[in-house]
């Protein structure tokens, strides 16, 4: 009998470690909201304490302090926060831990939120106003914050005014276009204004033999990204911003935007298998010059393609207008971006930090291959050559936020992605029912979830 | 045994029990409690939803999707794991030149991570520029597309989930053919079994600790399956090869959908209490003792 009680328990205990993977990081409890609270308290008056040390001394030495900074930046760029870490080190003498997280970047910080333990400084990658908010110091009053251009502000400014994140580069979305293939097909890409342009273009890249677009339905940008096109900007078919924005939108108006993803499909613009491949599968192809198009892209995917093979040209041109006359757009996204977490025992250190960053991003910025937001970048990206270029030919661009992180509530980028996957299978009448209905459901869901949250 | 004695062994068995509590009984218990909320898996702020997570599992395609592949990969590789595992072992354990080098080369695959292994046959089943389809080209056939289907998919993650976790099932069976004497299999033969008889009557019967061990193992193992997936297809096409664990994870971590991936989760704890508890409970029935 006890034998038998040994076995089940055996067996109770290897099906209970099935659920550890949705058990963790799920710590939210008074108690650490409290402690928090302790927290923050204490951190206080001994920041205040610091701080007033430090100046007394007149100096920026923080010898002997630590702080923590999380980055999900690799290879090049990573490189070049690195040394922007290290200069702030030998100068002030603090201690900088960095936590590396790469692709678990994302998850990591989520389990860290739930905690309410977060690094001192971490990227918002796009998110300092819907996902982060809550945990962020508020940085409109920091020396930089003037500095930051238009685009930044754009991006990265809530509606009182406040900002959370020091943006150094911005990412820019647009439609990556691959000059070799276009011009083989006999193409010129800057005359393409609307998608009935764009189409055409696509049928002579498909008759010359290439894949006319790379995109892939494995993202919810496939599905997304384009959005405002049909929905949001000047000339656009709808005009359903304010409908969007308050929670009322009837996403009926969503199957014009299906029903125009749908002759990708029938015309054969698309890879065979673009339901399973992903970026890294999208910038090999571009850089074996097998394809043209990716629409609604950031221009770091024109620098890793350029990066496999520097034999191709790329270049960018807007989103398309979709009527005569309609508004041709890129979308501006964070893209390095620092913030501060709200209860760090060292604000002081952090502040210095990102002035520290402000002052010394230009390598960051050239690495990234993105756009300069701050007047001490003074290198010409990739992605900011590419933009230049993109305006001589489209002096009209019309230049607004990512489109979901504008008029969709948190959470949606998923629902999307889920979506995208669902269109991709099946293309019929009732499958864009299907999706359209699952949107709705879900962005009522998650409207109402953000209301609540404020 | 005397009391002294029976409290010194309670006592070395408190680490143990220690660490089950601290990470399968806590985790359990608050899986259990997030699931009765609303919650994106970060913020501070948590809504009591009573039962309405649990309510969601009956009318989610995605979860019921999900459990049949999470069967198909348990049981699945399960019997393909077994079946090669010991017809590996039989092979192995037969005198021959070359015979440890053979065993090192089947066990091998065990030893490269799934996430790995994954990865690697990605670059197998690819429909543009994969192996296997520049493979098939040299013989004029056209390029398949694998991955295209969630059958496909699913019968693809199995075959390899079963190849790579044979070598494991193989060790198994190979202690066990060792551990039976000889004298029985020669007694066999000598009261006139074939070669077949006495393997099945003889042999089967004696390994049956050996094949609970690696039925149970693999089963578990099965229903887990989560690195592979991730890696290969990355649940896809369109969240047809997910497997409940994979399932878990990105209902917690991508939808934000953390409480009710907690209900998931249990149900998924479930499933497999309900189908291992049984299997082991026959399994143990069938053993002799010799």
């Amino acid at each position: 009998m006890k034998k038998k009680w040994a076995r089940t328990t055996a067996v109770f205990c290897l099906a209970v470690s099935s659920l550890m993977l949705s058990a963790c990081g799920s710590g939210t409890s008074a108690e650490t909201t409290a402690a928090a609270a302790d927290t923050e308290a204490s951190s206080g008056s001994e920041a205040a304490e610091e701080s007033s040390e430090g100046e007394a001394s007149g100096t920026t030495d923080f010898s002997g302090r630590e702080i923590e900074i999380a980055t999900y930046l690799t290879g090049d760029t990573l490189a070049a926060y690195k040394e922007v870490i290290a200069g702030f080190e030998s100068e002030t003498g603090v201690k900088v831990t960095l936590d590396e997280y790469g692709e678990d970047y994302e998850n990591t910080m989520k389990i860290r939120m739930a905690s309410n333990d977060l690094p001192d400084v971490f990227e918002t990658h796009g998110w300092s106003l819907i996902r982060y908010k809550e945990y962020l110091t508020d940085l409109s009053g920091e020396e930089w914050a003037d500095d930051l251009n238009d685009a930044a502000l754009g991006v990265i400014q809530d509606t009182d005014g406040k900002i959370y994140t020091l943006m150094t580069t911005g990412s820019c979305l647009g439609t990556a276009v691959n000059m070799d293939v276009c011009e083989a097909a006999g193409v010129d890409p800057w005359a393409i204004e609307t998608w009935d342009d764009f189409n055409e273009a696509c049928d002579k890249i498909k008759a010359a033999g290439y894949t006319p677009i790379a995109n892939y339905f494995t993202s919810a940008g496939a599905l997304a990204n384009a959005d405002g096109s049909w929905l949001s900007y000047e000339g656009a078919v709808y005009n359903d911003n304010e409908a969007i924005l308050n929670g009322t939108w009837d996403w009926a108006d969503f199957k014009t935007i299906l029903d125009y993803l749908q002759t990708w499909f029938d015309n054969g613009y698309l890879y065979e298998d673009c339901g399973t491949i992903g970026q890294t599968d999208a910038i090999e192809r571009c850089a074996r010059n097998e394809c043209a198009f990716i629409v609604g892209i950031g221009t770091s995917y024109q620098t890793a393609v350029v990066a496999l093979n520097p034999d191709v040209t790329m270049a960018m041109i807007p989103i398309c207008a979709s009527q005569e006359g309609g508004a041709r757009f890129c979308g501006i996204g964070e893209g390095a971006s620092f913030g501060i977490w709200k209860d760090t025992e060292e604000m002081d250190v952090c502040k210095a930090f990102l002035n520290y960053v402000a002052e010394n991003a230009d390598g960051i910025n050239a690495a990234a291959g993105e756009i300069s937001t701050l007047p001490s970048e003074t290198t010409k990206s990739y992605g900011m050559q590419m933009m230049e270029e993109m305006e001589s030919h489209y002096p009209d661009v019309f230049y607004d936020n990512l489109w979901d992180r504008k008029y969709m509530p948190a959470g949606m980028w998923s629902i999307f992605e889920v979506a995208a996957g669902m269109f991709c299978e099946d293309q019929s009448e009732e499958s864009k029912q299907e999706i359209i209905e699952y949107l709705r459901e879900n962005y009522q869901d998650l409207y109402a979830a953000a209301q609540e949250e404020g | 045994m005397d009391k002294r004695k029976k409290g010194i062994l309670l006592s070395l068995s408190i680490p143990a029990f220690l660490l089950i509590f601290i990470f399968m009984i806590v985790p359990l218990g608050n899986a259990l409690r997030v699931s009765f909320f609303k919650w994106n898996g970060f913020s501070q702020n948590m809504r009591f939803i009573g039962l309405e997570n649990y309510l969601s599992l009956f009318s989610d395609k995605v979860f019921w999707r999900s459990t049949a592949n999470t069967f198909v990969y348990g049981f699945g590789s399960t019997l393909l794991q077994n079946i090669f595992g010991l017809s590996a072992a039989l092979f192995v354990n037969k005198q021959f030149k070359g015979r440890n080098f053979v065993r090192l080369i089947l066990y091998m695959p065990i030893m490269i991570s799934g996430v790995i292994m994954g990865a690697i046959q990605y670059y197998i089943f690819s429909y543009d520029n994969g192996v296997l389809n520049n493979f098939l080209n040299l013989f004029g056939i056209e390029d398949i597309y694998w991955m295209k289907s969630g059958v496909g998919s699913v019968l693809i993650i199995t075959l390899i989930n079963s190849w790579q976790a044979m070598g494991f099932c193989m060790l198994i069976y190979l202690a066990g053919l060792q551990n039976i004497p000889k004298m029985y299999q020669e007694a066999a033969r000598l009261d006139g079994a074939s070669k077949w008889q006495a393997f099945f009557k003889v042999d089967i019967p004696l390994l049956m600790p050996a094949i609970t061990t690696a039925v149970i193992t693999n089963l578990i193992g099965g229903f887990k399956l989560y690195d592979i997936i991730v890696t290969l297809t990355n649940g896809g096409p369109n969240r047809k090869s997910l497997s409940l664990s994979y399932y878990i994870s990105l209902l917690y971590f991508n939808d934000e959908k953390a409480g009710y991936s907690s209900a998931v989760g249990i149900a998924l704890f479930v499933i497999i209490f309900i189908v291992a508890v049984p299997i082991n409970r026959y399994l143990r029935s069938k053993e002799v003792e010799f």
